[in-house]
């Protein structure tokens, strides 16, 4: 029977894609994995490949743009009719299995088919009814030498950089999964976004010439993608807030003289402010949100990134559930992550699922600036630097030390005055840190 | 612990005399429980051991027996309320579902009745259309009841203390066939907590989940199902209600195809609901369709031939499971 071929849906938010062009003809005869067509999305260009076999009939010409699960075309057995109306030669080089009526397959199959990367519709059924079970499907996988590649592992592994061919794999298949392993073993940083990374063509200015090229991609090609995205689609502003550290320095002070003999290890201030924000967050959920299509959700767990600098870029490691961890959980999990992402080490779950990210340039020297929010969340905090401030009690002028707070936040899900209040409840809780201490 | 061989109705008896001795508010009522030990034998030695003001025999009154046993029990004693067959239920019915299960949340849980009803179902006995009716699917389907099934010695005994000692109303159903079968029970007082299912054997390639006295039936079955090289999971859920389905999916996720077995009719039986629970869970899981193996729509027929015909066993279950995993 005649097996659809479908205009697939590359990601949640794909609305439409075009068939840039059939890289194959009417009447070929198309084997698994065959690219049929390139499509153009909004965001990436892809390879869609053949699922199954069979002889190939259109059903669009090029150009035409189409819903995802729209029909492009059809892969017939010889002699089919194609529902348009387009006949399949009659005599193939070799026939591909054909079904009489409606081919039986078993939930449990098709599950386990599309975990393999397996073709069901060339499989014989021999369950009950003559239905395809699970067992056909894992025997047809142990029999196929062949490497069966998912258009959308192909996708992931062309984003990242990365040769699918040779991809260490349990299955026998390159799956997805093991596209992520192999990412997050080159340490190349959170899973490819498809933005746009330049929005117009550009040439190197008349006169000039490159002195060394940097390619946009692996790390460098998901930062730029996701920089771009987050300031064409939110609307960003940012908020400066000067808080008073004297507590948190007082208290750092105290815990260092009397750690010092047991080896213990004391937060760090940027610790500190996490801790603050996370318990901030709480106060005030409104930050910890993300916009879906054209509603706010606020979302029930306190997942913070943290900006972790690296050669030749940053990442974004997460710690779950923020919130609840006292300071002293908190401080350890930073540097764990941090360590781990600039030794390569960090995986590529540890890198999705933040709510809300703090980042800090306070070791650098700047004070304030204005830090990109994280496609998906609707705020950042930036850590200043840590400096000598004064202020004056009844007549007499007394040193503190302060620092500036950088809120940046999507103006979409959050006002002016809110996002100030948020700022207001971290100074508080700076001012009374012994508050930091415990967790949950 | 000490375990001995006793049969099903020794082990329920044994329970009984425990939870007797070890709590002053359980008392018994019913038709012919005290003098005559219960017409199953469920009840003997009980009156000579906790003396007539705690085991009473009543008139033929079964609306009676349950009115007290839910009065009893909301004032704070714990009542055990024989109704010998299952098919007299009809009689007490509206004490049952309207009285006992409603009062906790009618009175917004200032009241509990911990009310234990204990009774015999199941066919095969030649005992007849109104004598031999499994009628656990009727209570269930009742929000503020629980519906033990239990399937073997061991469970007798731990499900009827589990039962007495939980603060809502249980039914507690026997099987007459089983009463003379023997298993393993310890000798001190212990209770099977309500909604945690048994899982009897362990198998890979189909589940068998069976109810009440088809659970030996599907033990038998799952033992030839071996010897043709099919390995058979048996789950007994010694409760339909609660229904402890999170152990029935894991195994529907492991083997893939799931029997379900019950000598109750099958048309709205306890097998449809376990059945429309597994689908919606662990649809993604299933190599075939999920099937129920249980009477046909029928009365139960008094003739021999026919009553054999009307319940399942294990031939029929053994024929079930491989028609389940058969390939070709």
């Amino acid at each position: 029977m005649a097996i659809e071929v479908l205009l697939p849906k590359l990601g949640l938010t794909m609305e439409e894609g075009t068939v840039d062009e059939w890289l194959v003809n009417d009447g070929d005869l198309i084997a698994v994995g065959t690219p049929l067509l390139r499509l153009a999305t909004d965001k990436i260009d892809v390879d869609v490949e053949a699922e199954s076999e069979g002889i190939l009939a259109k059903a669009v010409p090029n150009g035409t743009t189409l819903a995802p699960g729209s029909v492009l075309g059809w892969l017939l057995a010889p002699g089919e009719a194609a529902p348009g109306g387009a006949v399949a030669p009659a005599a193939a080089p070799t026939a591909p299995a054909a079904h009489l009526g409606r081919q039986l397959v078993s939930p449990n199959a098709r599950r386990v088919a599309q975990e393999l990367g397996i073709d069901i519709a060339a499989l014989r059924g021999t369950g009950p009814g003559g239905r395809v079970v699970s067992e056909d499907v894992e025997e047809s996988a142990l029999a196929q030498p062949t490497k069966v590649t998912s258009p959308l592992a192909r996708r992931d592994a062309q984003l990242a950089g990365i040769d699918v061919n040779g991809l260490p794999t349990d299955t026998g298949y390159v799956t997805r999964k093991d596209v992520r392993e192999a990412i997050s073993g080159q340490g190349s940083g959170t899973p490819a976004s498809t933005a746009p990374i330049s929005p117009a063509p550009a040439v190197i200015p008349p006169g000039q010439e490159s002195s060394s090229i940097i390619p946009l991609k692996g790390m460098r090609g998901t930062i730029a993608a996701r920089m771009v995205q987050s300031l064409t689609e939110m609307a960003q502003l940012t908020h400066g807030y000067e808080v008073c550290t004297d507590s948190v320095v007082e208290l750092r002070g105290t815990l260092k003289e009397q750690y010092r003999d047991f080896g213990l290890q004391v937060p760090s201030l940027n610790d500190f402010v996490v801790r603050a924000a996370a318990l901030a967050l709480r106060k005030h959920p409104i930050l910890n949100a993300t916009i879906v299509d054209r509603e706010i959700h606020l979302l029930r767990r306190i997942h913070m990134g943290m900006a972790v600098a690296v050669p030749g870029g940053l990442m974004v490691p997460v710690i779950r559930d923020a919130d609840t961890l006292s300071i002293f959980e908190l401080a350890r999990a930073t540097r764990d992550l941090a360590e781990s992402c600039r030794s390569g080490s960090i995986s590529l779950d540890a890198l999705e699922g933040g709510s809300f990210a703090v980042t800090s340039l306070g070791t650098y020297g700047v004070d304030f600036f204005t830090p990109v929010i994280n496609p998906g969340n609707v705020g950042i905090l930036g850590v200043g630097r840590l400096r000598d401030s004064g202020r004056w009690d009844d007549d007499r002028f007394v040193k503190t030390q302060v620092l500036t707070l950088s809120l940046t936040f999507d103006h979409r899900a959050v006002d002016g005055a809110p996002a100030a209040e948020f700022l207001q409840t971290i100074a508080e809780l700076l001012a009374r840190p012994l508050v930091l201490l415990p967790g949950a | 612990m000490n375990t001995r061989e006793l049969t099903y109705v020794k082990a329920f008896n044994e329970g009984m005399h425990q939870i007797m001795a070890e709590d002053p508010d359980v008392f018994l009522i019913g038709e012919d429980v005290a003098g005559y030990g219960g017409v199953f034998h469920m009840f003997d030695g009980l009156l000579t051991a906790y003396g007539d003001k705690r085991v009473k025999d009543t008139p033929i009154a079964e609306q009676a027996i349950i009115g007290l046993g839910v009065g009893a029990a909301a004032r704070g004693l714990r009542p055990v309320c024989d109704l010998m067959f299952m098919d007299f239920i009809g009689v007490a019915m509206d004490q049952i579902f309207n009285q006992a299960a409603k009062m906790k949340y009618m009175f917004g849980g200032a009241v509990s009745v911990p009310l234990t009803i204990t009774t015999a179902g199941g066919a095969g006995m030649s005992a007849a259309a109104q004598h031999s009716q499994s009628l656990e699917a009727w209570l269930a389907h009742i929000p503020g009841l629980k519906v033990a099934m239990p399937a073997s010695p061991y469970d007798a005994k731990g499900l009827i203390v589990g039962a007495i000692r939980d603060d809502n109303p249980v039914i507690v159903v026997l099987n007459k066939k089983m009463l003379g079968v023997k298993g393993p029970v310890p000798e001190e007082l212990y209770a099977i907590p309500l909604g945690v299912a048994n899982v009897v054997r362990e198998g890979d390639d189909v589940t068998i989940v069976a109810i009440g006295r088809m659970v030996i039936e599907a033990t038998k079955a799952a033992a030839s199902l071996g010897e043709l090289g099919i390995s058979a999971e048996v789950i007994d859920p010694r409760t339909v209600q609660p229904l402890d389905i999170g152990t029935i999916v894991t195994s529907a996720k492991k083997t893939n195809r799931v029997l379900i077995v019950h000598e109750a009719v099958e048309f709205g039986g306890i097998g449809a609901e376990i059945s429309s629970q597994v689908q919606e869970s662990a649809f993604d899981y299933l190599d075939a369709p999920v099937t129920r193996l249980a009477a046909p729509f029928a009365p139960v027929p008094y003739a021999p031939i026919l009553e054999s015909a009307y319940v399942p066993d294990a031939a029929r279950i053994t024929a079930a499971a491989r028609k389940l995993v058969e390939r070709s």
